[in-house]
């Protein structure tokens, strides 16, 4: 197969579930003929057709809330929420509905269905077009999140999201959806499980661990650390409700110096959790706190868009930080 | 597409009855139920009438922490369990409808487990009271936010539309609910898809507090279908028969494939929102009493009387039966005993995650 | 020099474009904004202008070359240019980037579409040259400096603003096993933060370099429980703070032995009574210290090791031709030990009145630190507070130090085998075995003996 980006991965995915299980079904704004607006469920309407490819109206609560009593039916939805940043008309339903259904209704309804939505910033759409709101999902028991950060990672997990018998946020980081191709496997059966992150270098130095779009920055800095002779021991996450917490324990516990990287806002981030696990779990092998590299907390801006991500430059001071502690 | 039932007219300036307050039969058409059809609507209106005192009572003896009355709704919840399939169709109810899911087959002990939060429950004590779930049913979970569960009615609706299963959505709320933007999208998009749901308000004039006048615009509920291109039935709600009957006909319309149609039933609440309401703040005693003349199981029960299918002994028997069905119910119920703690940790998701399950060890050891 | 000339992001970020066409050959000249090249990106063909004025030197891509954004496509010779724009360093390859097939158009992936694309990339910036920490300055707390007289010590235990010892959370558990007392650790982080390596350099002990093997850590003091309030702390401080680095440094830092002898001082002691009246007369305190010191002096010129040291910076052995010997005041604070010059060239009378002198101050507490410079040899004289002998300190960096004990009547063996009571005088003397041998040892205590028995002797080199 030819190398794909990560967007191209999303659609092929799409095709091949689809194409397994019939109750296979994507809905959501312009998923149909347009093939939506990033041509992530691009050609899955010709081949479809409008009964598993449902162009709905301009309501984030109608499809989320509608695939929710279509899993509930028996049908697998994959809606789609055309930016994160507009998840939250649809934010109740998620958390009211679908991420409670199976707890409040004593495991008697369940709801085996994927919500995916563009995220991240660095693509010059300011406040509403770059959010990463992941914090606000993974802080809601009943629900899986994920979020990967290569083309067969992507395809990996979308195809573990459909699969599970939980509701799965699927988060995509919209700044990398071109940036890199990859060779994918002909396996339609090759999973990533959910819960579990790839080490992408193994070091002694220090261990970064990033997610999604701030793997970019942190691959980066981490070429760099290495250039000049350092040793860094690189993880992504990938999922982070479960997240792997073993991975991260392992490596901080031997290493002892630990850096995370997330362009979230840095009030109460995803990340944070993992730094206060790692304070909890391994106080006595720091040999440095866990530090944060992170976006800033404000909205997020048009004109510093770039600015605002955490950057290579960022990540390498938070490490001399950690080396000089 | 708004095509006309077989019997009757959308968007009636007044609401259809087909039985007057005396309990005579005043619609233009042939009454088709037999006795037995009918002496069971009036008993499931009795026994519902019989639960909600009993939960009233329950309440205030501090065996059950909240209670949502519905006496007054009997006859509303009432015609909609009868004009469908129950175990078969789908029913997406809301709080009030103890009736409802107890007329389609709801067991009394699974609804005062659920209440009292005992292993009676088949949701497991997740919930507030008046909050069931019944999968073998097709009765969906109650969840608290007002008109959440509307979109997901459409969804299942709509999954029925594409799978060809034959099943209709009836989905019921009040009359705040249809205030919600949750509402407005769930029945958007049933509109949209001609999905085979009918929308039922339930609308007693008051959300809490909020007098109808304060809640929308608009004349009534209703009306609100034509933004949908529905059609929209105003009903007596407190006439059993024109519920049963307006319903038989827009479920069968459905069924047919011809879309979904929103039924506003007007009803009165007799008590408060809540056992946490006081209603004499913000509802005159006059009108009350007033609707109290109005009761839809003293009009049901005039209407069978005159056809002497009903009287006095058969109403003792009746009401007997029921405060012993419910006794027992309640008895079961608490005698199941307490959800462990440890289950307050399943069901998150199909497994307990690792981290979850530490958390479970820090607190039972 | 040449200059490169990167291609830039065309349409709020594209990843490649394909040269379609030059429209400048090599070796051409080229103004500034004057369109070098057709690029093909999503749909379009877009005409590059060039970003300098000059020669272009050298086409980097082919026509058909699919190059990616910030790539190189062409080189320019360094001209007079005005504001020729800096090429923003090219991005690395992110981690999974794979082969992309050179030549390929680049398919229609919805760029063009798309409201959102990934913005501009500032490139790497300046990215910061990190640098490991380095070899921590200090050593342990109790490592001992070579001259450690006047040992000013880097202060354990920084504390934070709760009083709390500032620490790294890995280094507070290794002192924990270690059974080191965090608060005695000087640490080399920032603030005085205690480091790991900080704990284990304490643990392992002030041993000199060479040492192997852990030594087993001070075990800490505990107050018995209840026994709090019969307990003062007095910090280590002033002089009994130098004396204890002294002491320390002494006992690490030689290699000590002891040997120890009797001598028969009975005319040494008649010849003080009868001396000192006119000592007296002079307004001199007559001791026996003075004739101690001229036959220690004369010892010392037979047998030159003991009035040596050791330069360890250097690995040499620093003979010296002259004889300044310290000798042992105790004092309220603590012992001193100043030095009496140049003993060889003076007379006793003069040696007494130093003595005396320097013995006053001491007491008095009035002693210059140049004083106590310069010793080559101590000798200490605690004999009058009783005590048969004893094993002296070194006073590092001195080779050896006699102690000198009281004058008592014994019963003696004389040669004849008669027994008399005779007056004698136990001498101990520590050497470091390093510079000295036993027999040295031996043999100086002997001459000193010689001397201290006839000390009419010393008439011969007065």
């Amino acid at each position: 197969m030819s190398a794909v980006t990560m967007v191209q991965a999303i659609a092929r995915t799409l095709d091949e579930e689809m194409a397994r299980d019939d109750r296979v079904v994507v809905v959501g704004e312009d998923v149909g003929k347009r093939g939506g607006v990033f041509l992530a469920t691009e050609k899955l309407f010709d081949k479809y057709g409008p009964d598993r490819v449902i162009d709905s109206p301009l309501s984030e609560a109608a499809i989320i809330g509608a695939a929710l009593g279509m899993a509930v039916h028996g049908l697998r939805p994959v809606a789609e929420i055309q930016f994160s940043d507009y998840v939250f008309p649809g934010f109740d339903q998620l958390v009211s509905q679908v991420a409670k259904l199976r707890y409040r209704s004593g495991g008697q309804f369940t709801a085996p269905m994927v919500v995916r939505m563009p995220a991240g910033g660095g693509v010059k759409g300011g406040h509403h077009h770059s959010q990463s709101p992941e914090a606000h999902f993974v802080h809601t028991a009943g629900l899986k999140v994920v979020f990967p950060s290569t083309p067969s990672d992507t395809r990996g997990l979308l195809k573990s999201a459909i699969r599970d018998e939980d509701p799965v946020v699927f988060m995509e980081p919209k700044r990398l959806y071109r940036a890199v191709k990859e060779e994918l496997s002909d396996d339609p059966d090759e999973l990533i499980p959910i819960g579990k992150a790839a080490v992408r270098l193994r070091g002694d130095d220090v261990v970064l661990v990033s997610y999604g779009g701030s793997m970019a920055e942190t691959t980066r800095a981490a070429k760099a650390l290495v250039e000049q002779g350092f040793s860094p021991h690189v993880i992504d996450l990938r999922s982070l409700a479960p997240w792997d917490e073993e991975t991260v324990l392992e490596a901080v516990a031997r290493v002892g110096r630990v850096v995370l990287v997330s362009e979230a806002p840095r009030s109460a981030s995803f990340i944070s959790e993992v730094a206060a696990t790692i304070a909890e779990e391994l106080l006595d092998q720091l040999l440095a706190p866990p530090l944060r590299v992170t976006g800033f907390d404000t909205p997020y801006p048009y004109a510093q868009d770039r600015e605002y991500l955490p950057g290579p430059a960022r990540i390498m001071r938070a490490v001399q930080h950690a080396l000089d502690y | 597409m708004i095509l006309e039932s077989q019997l009757f007219q959308p968007f009636t300036e007044e609401p259809i009855s087909v039985i007057s307050e005396a309990g005579e039969w005043i619609a233009p058409f042939d009454l088709d139920l037999g006795t037995e059809q009918l002496v069971g609507m009036y008993r499931h209106m009795l026994l519902g009438r019989v639960m909600d005192e009993r939960l009233g009572r329950l309440q205030r003896q501090g065996r059950v922490s909240f209670v949502a009355p519905s006496a007054g709704h009997e006859a509303a919840q009432v015609g909609v369990a009868h004009a469908i399939k129950p175990g078969f169709d789908w029913l997406f109810p809301y709080y009030r409808d103890v009736t409802l899911v107890t007329a389609v087959g709801l067991p009394p002990v699974e609804s005062m487990g659920q209440s009292m939060g005992t292993l009676a429950d088949p949701s497991r004590g997740r919930q507030m009271p008046y909050h069931p779930a019944s999968k073998e049913l097709n009765v969906f979970s109650v969840a608290s936010p007002i008109a959440s569960h509307v979109p997901p009615a459409a969804g299942t609706a709509i999954s029925i539309k594409l799978r060809g299963t034959g099943q209709v959505v009836v989905c019921t709320f009040g009359d705040g609910a249809t205030s919600e933007g949750d509402w407005h999208a769930g029945v958007n998009f049933a509109s949209a898809q001609g999905a085979p749901i009918v929308f039922v308000c339930q609308n007693n004039r008051y959300a809490i507090s909020v007098g109808f006048e304060k809640q929308t615009g608009a004349e009534s509920v209703y009306t609100k279908a034509h933004a949908y291109g529905m059609p929209g039935y105003f009903v007596d709600g407190m006439d059993a028969l024109a519920c049963y009957y307006v319903m038989r006909d827009v479920v069968q319309r459905a069924r047919d494939g011809m879309g979904p149609a929103l039924v506003e039933m007007l009803v009165y609440r007799y008590g408060g929102h809540s056992s946490a309401d006081d209603d004499s703040v913000y509802r005159p005693r006059g009108e009350v009493e007033r609707w109290r003349k109005r009761d839809p199981l003293g009009r049901m029960r005039r209407f069978l009387e005159r056809r002497g299918e009903w009287d006095d002994a058969a109403e003792r028997a009746a009401r007997d039966e029921f405060e012993a069905q419910v006794t027992a119910a309640v008895k079961e119920a608490e005698s199941a005993g307490p959800v462990p703690t440890a289950a307050m940790f399943e069901d998150v998701l199909a497994d307990v995650p690792a981290a979850l399950a530490k958390q479970r060890a820090d607190l039972l050891g | 020099m040449a200059r490169e000339f990167r291609l830039p992001e065309l349409a709020e970020s594209v990843v490649e474009g394909e040269i379609v066409r030059w429209l400048v050959a090599e070796g051409e000249t080229v103004a500034l904004d004057q369109p070098v090249a057709e690029v093909l990106t999503d749909k379009a063909t877009v005409e590059l202008p060039s970003p300098y004025a000059g020669v272009l030197l050298k086409q980097l891509a082919a026509e058909g070359d699919v190059v990616q954004v910030h790539a190189p496509i062409a080189l320019f010779a360094d001209a007079a240019a005005a504001a020729a724009p800096p090429a923003p360093p090219a991005p690395p390859a992110p981690a999974a980037a794979p082969e992309r097939p050179a030549g390929a158009p680049p398919a229609d992936d919805g760029e063009s579409l798309s409201l959102f694309k990934p913005a501009a990339d500032k490139g790497d910036q300046e990215l910061p040259r990190l640098r490991r920490p380095g070899a921590r300055a200090g050593a342990g707390a109790a490592t001992a400096e070579a001259a450690p007289r006047a040992a000013a010590m880097p202060t354990p235990g920084a504390r934070g603003p709760y009083g709390r010892v500032v620490a790294v959370p890995a280094a507070r558990r290794l002192a924990r096993e270690l059974g080191v007392d965090v608060a005695a650790v000087v640490g080399s982080g920032p603030h005085g933060r205690v480091r790991v390596d900080d704990v284990r350099d304490h643990a392992a002990g002030p041993a000199p370099a060479a040492a192997q093997g852990g030594l087993p850590p001070v075990p800490p003091y505990r107050t018995p429980a209840g026994y709090e309030a019969r307990e003062e702390r007095v910090p280590l401080r002033g002089l009994r703070r130098l004396i204890s680095n002294q002491m320390v440094a002494s006992h690490l830092h030689t290699v000590r032995a002891l040997h120890v002898d009797e001598a028969d001082v009975t005319a040494l002691v008649a010849l003080r009574d009868k001396l000192k009246p006119r000592a007296a007369a002079r307004g001199v305190r007559l001791s026996y210290l003075p004739f101690v010191m001229k036959a220690v002096a004369a010892a010392l010129a037979e047998y030159p090791a003991l009035n040596s040291s050791l330069d360890e910076a250097t690995n040499e052995i620093v003979r010296k031709s002259y004889y300044n010997l310290g000798m042992a005041v105790a004092t309220e604070a603590g012992l001193v030990v100043p030095v009496v010059r140049d003993v060889d060239v003076r007379t006793i009378a003069e040696l007494a009145a130093d003595v005396n002198r320097l013995a006053d101050a001491a007491k008095a507490g009035r002693l210059a630190p140049d004083d106590m410079k310069g010793g080559t040899f101590s000798i200490t004289n605690i004999g009058s507070l009783g005590g048969l002998f004893s094993f002296p300190i070194i006073n590092v960096p001195e080779a050896a130090i006699l102690g000198v004990h009281s004058i008592k009547k014994r019963p003696v063996v004389l040669p004849d085998d008669s027994i008399a009571a005779r007056q004698m005088l136990y001498l101990s003397l520590s050497f470091d075995h390093r510079l000295v041998d036993g027999a040295e040892g031996a043999m100086f205590t002997s001459r000193v003996i010689d001397l201290l028995e006839n000390p009419e002797a010393m008439l011969l080199d007065l």
